[in-house]
């Protein structure tokens, strides 16, 4: 293998390798997640029907699940709608950091490539 | 150098300058999206269900899942990184000026590959099918008026995947093997107007190992940075009801829909498109800074003020 693959190489897989540790916190990430877009109470929701209570259900079961779950879901869109809300102030920051970022590395290519500079400088 | 087979084809002389970064950055996103396409591909194979009924539940599914919450966050990430690094590729050309002459064709296939981009963002921001999906549709379903009945006629989320998954990478493919050829064709793109070239030369396949390189420590990170960050997946869509924004590169049409309405959202796209293309008419001369490059300038500046705008400004439901 030539000399030059060699540390992009070794770099990338450093930081696969770091990826599974960094899993710990994602754990965190995941609680996170739960939080944020589950939290309709679960009292409303509709019990999920076990194999053996299949034969016993009716059309009205059926229909009661149904609006139960409509229910659900719009309790679930209200909590999402409040969780958004609550999320809001850390979507800005990182919009502002994203563009104020691309901004920035723009700058810095007109900057460093900008005309009438040496190629040496360019 | 030993080469052989099609690597040979590669091993063509390229000015020294284009080892430096600024001229490897349309590279690194085309491996980027050799990544995407992998991990779409994935993705869409073993947990995305495409029907309005099972599309949130299955990316409920992902979501959870150890091994597939993992890529989906990759994909996401790359997907803003390709654009960041697209973005800046077009920083850089303005920078040097290199859509003078014959690079102009370069530079208009570049646009239609940027096009086809955002098609891709917006058509994976609705297969969510979540509250930001289904706003984001709702819009586009807007747009289209009456005809969006026929277009969308059946399942939302497949069609949604179609758009993503065949007819976006063909367009894409076909621009990009032209944007490929002419870049071959042309050469390079040169330093800027002024500049001195050192006049020394290095082979492409060189230029391709370090692209290679630097995508590679780019996806690393990336795959750092998806153990840490979960990207978004909101509520089941409910009609009616309008409360998230688009996602950032989109972004800065929402102050504009806010505070003009929702014809800006055809009208300030095709302005952006025009003003793009014509950018290489405005060059006028060698001098230090170009007409070109100050309305550049001035659009780069405007948008990251709408966008800025958008972030910050409150919700507000255009469409009820």
């Amino acid at each position: 293998m030539k000399k030059g693959y060699c540390l992009p190489l070794a770099a990338f897989f450093v930081i696969f390798a770091m990826a599974p540790l960094a899993s710990a916190h994602g754990g965190q990430k995941h609680a996170h997640h739960e939080e944020m877009h589950h939290e309709a109470p679960t009292a409303s929701a509709p019990a999920q029907p076990q194999a053996g209570q299949m034969q016993d259900s009716t059309a009205t079961l059926m229909l009661e699940n149904s609006s139960l779950r409509k229910e659900n879901e719009k309790l679930k869109s209200e909590a999402g709608m409040e969780a958004a809300g609550r999320e809001a102030p850390k979507a800005k920051m990182r919009t502002t950091f994203v563009i104020g970022g691309i901004v920035f590395l723009m700058a810095g290519i007109f900057i460093r490539y900008a005309p009438g500079k040496t190629g040496d400088e360019n | 150098m030993k080469t052989d087979g099609l690597l040979k084809g590669l091993d063509y002389p390229v000015p020294e300058y284009s080892m430096r970064i600024g001229y490897m950055l349309g590279g690194i996103a085309l491996f980027l999206f050799i990544i995407l396409t992998v991990s779409g591909c994935v993705l869409a194979w073993f947990g995305y269900l495409p029907t309005p009924e099972a599309a949130y539940r299955s990316m409920e599914a992902i979501t959870a899942s150890e091994t597939l919450s993992g890529i989906r966050a990759a994909h996401a990430i790359i997907a803003d990184v390709f654009i960041a690094l697209l973005l800046l590729h077009v920083a850089r050309i303005v920078a040097t000026r290199s859509y003078h002459g014959e690079r102009r064709k370069t530079w208009n296939v570049g646009i239609l590959l940027l096009a086809v981009t955002s098609v891709f963002y917006f058509s994976g921001t609705v297969l969510k099918w979540d509250q930001e999906g289904y706003e984001a549709f709702s819009h586009l379903e807007w747009l289209l008026g009456g005809a969006s009945e026929t277009v969308f006629a059946g399942s939302v989320p497949m069609k949604m995947l179609v758009l993503h998954m065949a007819i976006a990478p063909v367009l894409l493919v076909v621009l990009l093997v032209a944007h490929l050829l002419l870049v071959k064709g042309l050469g390079i793109s040169p330093l800027a107007p002024g500049a001195v070239e050192g006049g020394k030369s290095v082979s492409f396949l060189r230029h391709m190992r370090y692209v290679a390189a630097y995508a590679l420590i780019t996806i690393g990170l990336i795959k750092l940075a998806a153990a840490f960050y979960t990207p978004p997946l909101l509520c089941t869509p409910m009609m009616d009801v309008e409360w998230t924004k688009p996602p950032w590169p989109f972004l800065f049409l929402y102050p504009l829909e806010s505070y003009g309405g929702m014809w800006t959202l055809w009208a300030v796209p095709m302005v952006v498109g025009a003003a793009l293309f014509a950018i290489p008419s405005l060059v006028r001369s060698e001098k230090r800074r170009d007409l070109s490059q100050t309305v550049f300038l001035a659009g780069v500046a405007l948008w990251a003020v709408l966008t800025l705008l958008g972030a910050w400004i409150p919700p507000a439901n255009h469409m009820h």
